[in-house]
């Protein structure tokens, strides 16, 4: 049993948007942890979806609501008394946002405020991690990595809806205002930014992983933008441990472990939209479908994103494990399955490669891997 | 003729103390108004015609409809929840961000044209980076971002202008520090103060503020630059301590201050300074003295809480 097992066994855990793609995995891993998972979120975002192809509902306390509603949410918290709360309900799609900013700010600004508040008000609440985003930054186009000190911005509605999330945690996790507004103990509450999480599972519109197997369904080519865009691109299994980790420092020392905190991979690892595809297609073996770059100019997305995760490695001595070859191959796996068995449940898959990946950070020493 | 003689100038959040000063001295230019308030609030009479929409900032239709009737030249948003408690948290953040994104939908759907203000505060610039001072600040300072969004994605011409602690005659707000101190004064009342005494505090007089909008509004609508943010300010700060005897001196009369030892002393960190953009290239400076905004201010409140002062 590793350090994250002995803490979270047991323990009840709320996780908001738990049918997203980054919901689903971090369901799965709190589950093999013997944690007892309640999620609140709305209906899975795409069909196919990999909360039913994991038949999620077998594996926790599924409650159908939208972080928007406020009363609702404030129930859930008062029903079910979690210790610790993951917030990650959002409008994540940045082409989404630009033909809806006003749902985009709704769930992330407004739902954040509901979330904050009402696990504020709920005493069994020992910790909140806040998901927001690596897009929070002001794009300052520059090389280095941003920190979390940096000023926030965004020059698409997602990213800006994010950046204003990350100002409603800096005012609602101040103690003075919880005091102020009645609470008698400070809930902690950390925001975490990470971003361009791949893995097995995702479908949503207009990212470069599921576009790619949607061609290979369908026996189209891939069309990207910005070939030689780089991005810091992770497997989800990386910052949830890291958002798992921190829960547990929170909860140890809870004034010590606050604020933003980025995850992202290692800098000599990062990959360009062209690497990934051309590596993703290599596994597969196919011939029917090949890369077309089709370059847009129109600087719609930031070309240039590293994180400075110097933060995390020092406070947490958290850091990314997987290299990107390891990703790949994880994630071909997990769509090969997919494909070749129809209607497989793929929770199995999920937990093996939980169980691969916690084997693999204790190998590499990471603290939250170690057995205690 | 004044620059802004038939400007179509549209303004939310009228009936506070800057809309108010804002909309007479428009009025007077020449200038033709569109109101657009929630509240079937009575303008001052010395405002001869109007147009009047009623409706609700966080209805994007509302503004929506309002802007369609009328073609505006320059929208100044004010309209924000100043006044914030912790129980209205939420609506300070749908009152002031998604407030602000619903003007700004509206305007790059109907007026893409049209150039904005947006009304920002000092309190966005905070130096912690850690925890937001207020949800005000909090809120505002989304604004910002929002406001910046716009002008990159859809290119929107927009300033934003963050305020110092104005005030003057027309200030429904009890709560803020020179309506109260004021007002415990002239009911001869003893001051109950929310921080040391010591505590500085940038006070900009309306007019100069007023003056500073018009300048802003007059070089973004003949030069169209895109986004910026300016600070419009006072030179200097003043402490609780001076503005008490200073408002003493102007009502001759000794104020009785509830000296509290555990209150904290808020010190600003750095002087925060107007825009260099506002003094060199607008050759904007606050004109009013501080004892004569206050005399006016003193008199304003003597008259709306028909108290005689010590003649």
């Amino acid at each position: 049993m590793n350090r994250l097992a002995n803490f979270y066994k047991g323990k009840k855990v709320l996780i908001t948007g738990h049918t997203g793609f980054k919901g689903v995995w971090l369901t799965a891993w709190l589950n093999q942890l013997e944690a007892q998972v309640i999620g609140y979120a709305i209906q899975p975002p795409s069909d196919p979806n990999s909360f039913e192809a994991c038949r999620m509902t077998d594996h926790m306390t599924h409650i159908s609501g939208d972080v928007c509603n406020a009363s609702q949410v404030e129930e859930v918290f008062e029903t079910h008394k979690p210790d610790i709360v993951f917030h990650l309900a959002a409008q994540s799609l940045v082409r989404y946002s630009i033909d809806e900013p006003a749902n985009t700010y709704s769930v992330n600004v407004i739902g954040t405020v509901n979330v904050l508040e009402a696990a504020r008000k709920c005493d069994s609440v020992k910790a909140v991690i806040s998901v927001t985003s690596d897009k929070c930054y002001k794009n300052q186009n520059w090389q280095w990595g941003y920190r979390e000190t940096d000023e926030l911005g965004g020059l698409d509605p997602y990213s800006s809806s994010k950046a204003c999330a990350e100002l409603v945690v800096s005012c609602l996790s101040n103690p003075r205002y919880q005091k102020s507004a009645g609470s008698k103990t400070v809930t902690p509450i950390a925001s975490v930014r990470a971003g361009n999480v791949i893995g097995g599972g995702d479908w949503a519109a207009d990212r470069i992983i599921p576009d790619i197997f949607r061609a290979i369904v369908n026996k189209d080519d891939v069309t990207i933008r910005s070939p030689n865009s780089t991005r810091p691109w992770q497997h989800v299994l990386e910052p949830l441990s890291g958002y798992l980790w921190l829960g547990v420092k929170i909860v140890e020392q809870p004034d010590a472990f606050l604020g933003g905190w980025n995850f992202g991979p290692k800098n000599d690892d990062i990959w360009t939209v062209q690497d990934i595809v051309n590596g993703i297609l290599d596994r597969w073996q196919t011939k029917n479908t090949k890369l077309i770059i089709d370059e847009d100019k129109s600087g719609a997305e930031s070309q240039l994103l590293k994180l400075d995760c110097s933060k995390a490695q020092q406070l947490l001595d958290w850091s990314a494990i997987w290299n990107v070859p390891t990703v790949l191959d994880a994630i071909v796996a997990w769509y090969q399955q997919y494909l070749l068995e129809p209607n497989a449940d793929m929770y199995p898959l999920l937990i093996t490669q939980i169980k691969q990946y916690s084997a693999d950070a204790e190998k590499a020493g990471h603290a939250w891997a170690k057995a205690h | 003729m004044s620059f802004w003689s038939g400007k179509k100038v549209f303004v939310t959040g009228v009936s506070g103390l800057i809309g108010q000063h804002l909309l007479a001295h428009l009025s007077e230019l020449g200038a033709e108004l569109a109101l657009f308030t929630h509240s079937s609030i009575i303008m001052p009479t010395d405002i001869p015609n109007y147009n009047k929409f009623k409706g609700d900032i966080s209805n994007k239709q509302d503004i929506e409809t309002a802007l369609v009737k009328f073609p505006a030249d320059l929208v100044i948003h004010l309209a924000a929840q100043s006044q914030t408690s912790n129980e209205n948290i939420r609506d300070t953040f749908q009152t002031n961000t998604l407030g602000t994104l619903n003007l700004f939908e509206a305007v790059s759907a109907v007026r893409p044209n049209a150039s904005v203000i947006l009304a920002s505060s000092i309190a966005v610039q905070f130096p912690d980076n850690m925890y937001a001072p207020s949800t005000y600040a909090a809120s505002k300072q989304c604004a910002e971002i929002i406001a910046q969004n716009y002008s990159a994605a859809r290119g929107i011409n927009c300033m934003v202008i963050r305020l110092g602690n104005t005030y003057g005659p027309g200030d429904h707000h009890n709560q803020r520090l020179v309506p109260s101190l004021i007002q415990a004064m002239l009911n001869k009342e003893k001051i109950q103060l929310r921080s040391n005494i010591d505590t500085e505090t940038n006070l900009l007089y309306v007019e100069d503020a007023v003056n500073g909008f018009l300048l802003v509004g007059e070089y973004l609508l003949q030069d169209k630059r895109l986004y910026s943010a300016l600070t419009l300010c006072a030179n200097m700060n003043v402490t609780t301590r001076e503005l008490v005897s200073s408002l003493s001196k102007i009502l001759d009369l000794s104020a009785n201050v509830a000296l509290n030892e555990n209150l904290s002393l808020k010190v600003a960190e750095h002087a925060i300074l107007p825009s260099e953009l506002l003094v060199s290239t607008l050759g904007w400076q606050p004109k009013v003295k501080m004892s004569d905004g206050l005399e006016q201010t003193v008199n304003y409140y003597r008259q709306t809480l028909n108290i005689q002062g010590t003649d």
